[in-house]
């Protein structure tokens, strides 16, 4: 029988702190009724508790993403990220290079660059056409022979014309 | 869980990779989800004490000290907080090192990783009745300790 006075032994208190219910029965109604084995009790279970949180809070953060590996399916959801994943890639696509290929802006740039060339063409043959030569070789070629006319071609080398020999 | 045990945070990151990876691996052999805690802690407890033998022969024959990394989870640039907080790593080694074994695993699981008495039974395989009696001596070699105490008293605000 617990006299009055008696407090819990420090074994008694580690007992109390981990399952009261072990505690012999009026060891139990002591600390119901005496604030110095509650102190107790309520000092050492503070110790703990801070205790496990100052350690929790002196774990390093992780450096690392901890990666669990997926087990291969063959349902909708394995194949849900690919999709997207696909997606994402032709939106990409789209996105930075898709005027280049869906749109008539770069068809109309080419077909505004070939005309161009071709009227540049054109102007060139043009101006060959009217002066095939520069003048510096006019003088040296056949055109600019202005007496070779028909009449002279004529005489050296007549046309014998059917009508003509009567 | 895995740091407190092995001390070193790059084998604490790599042995929580492993220990998840055992874990979508067996995931079929948990026959009751409701004891998934106890199970995952079983597993981690498993590897801890696989690495701490590996890591023991291989200490033994390269003849080199445990390996412990000096990572701080607190601001670097404050050195009154890293003291702080390697003087409490070296006052919580030296305190779980004064207890056995047993001691040491259900003091930390139910402290520090706050499992209830029932999940560290279910974890170690043992029973109510003996894990409390661990805790018991635990807790007068951890009352017994004045001055890692007043370490943590000291700075509860």
């Amino acid at each position: 029988m617990r006299q009055r006075g008696d407090h819990l032994t420090e074994e008694q208190i580690c007992v109390c702190v981990v399952d009261q219910t072990d505690l012999a029965e009026d060891a139990r109604d002591h600390l119901l009724t005496c604030p110095v084995c509650r102190d107790a009790k309520a000092t050492l279970e503070f110790d703990l508790e801070r205790l496990g949180e100052m350690a929790r809070g002196f774990v390093p953060a992780p450096t690392k993403k901890i990666e669990i590996p997926l087990k291969k399916s063959r349902g909708f959801g394995f194949r849900l990220p690919a999709f997207a994943a696909a997606a994402a890639a032709v939106l990409f696509v789209v996105m930075f290079w898709g005027p280049g290929f869906f749109s008539d802006g770069s068809k109309q740039e080419g077909t505004n660059s070939l005309s161009q060339s071709d009227s540049d063409l054109y102007l060139v043959e043009d101006i060959l056409d009217e002066s095939p030569l520069p003048d510096y070789y006019l003088d040296i070629a056949v055109a600019s022979y202005g007496y070779i006319d028909d009449e002279f071609l004529e005489l050296i080398a007549p046309i014998d014309e059917p009508g003509d020999t009567v | 869980l895995v740091y407190y045990r092995i001390r070193s945070r790059m084998d604490a990151e790599d042995l929580t990779q492993e220990i998840f990876m055992e874990m979508t691996r067996s995931l079929g052999n948990l026959r009751d989800s409701g004891k998934f805690k106890a199970w995952l802690y079983r597993i981690s407890l498993n590897k801890v004490r696989d690495f701490k033998r590996k890591r023991k022969i291989v200490s033994f024959f390269a003849a080199s000290p445990e390996t412990q990394d000096d990572t701080s989870a607190v601001d670097l640039h404050n050195p009154l907080d890293q003291m702080v907080e390697k003087e409490f790593w070296q006052q919580f080694h030296g305190l779980i090192q004064k207890m056995s074994k047993k001691e040491r695993e259900v003091f930390l699981l139910r402290y520090i990783d706050q499992l209830r008495i029932r999940e560290i039974s279910e974890t170690l395989r043992s029973s109510e009745s003996a894990v409390k009696t661990h805790l018991y001596r635990a807790l007068q070699k951890f009352k017994g300790a004045p001055q890692f105490r007043h370490l943590f008293r000291g700075n509860a605000i």
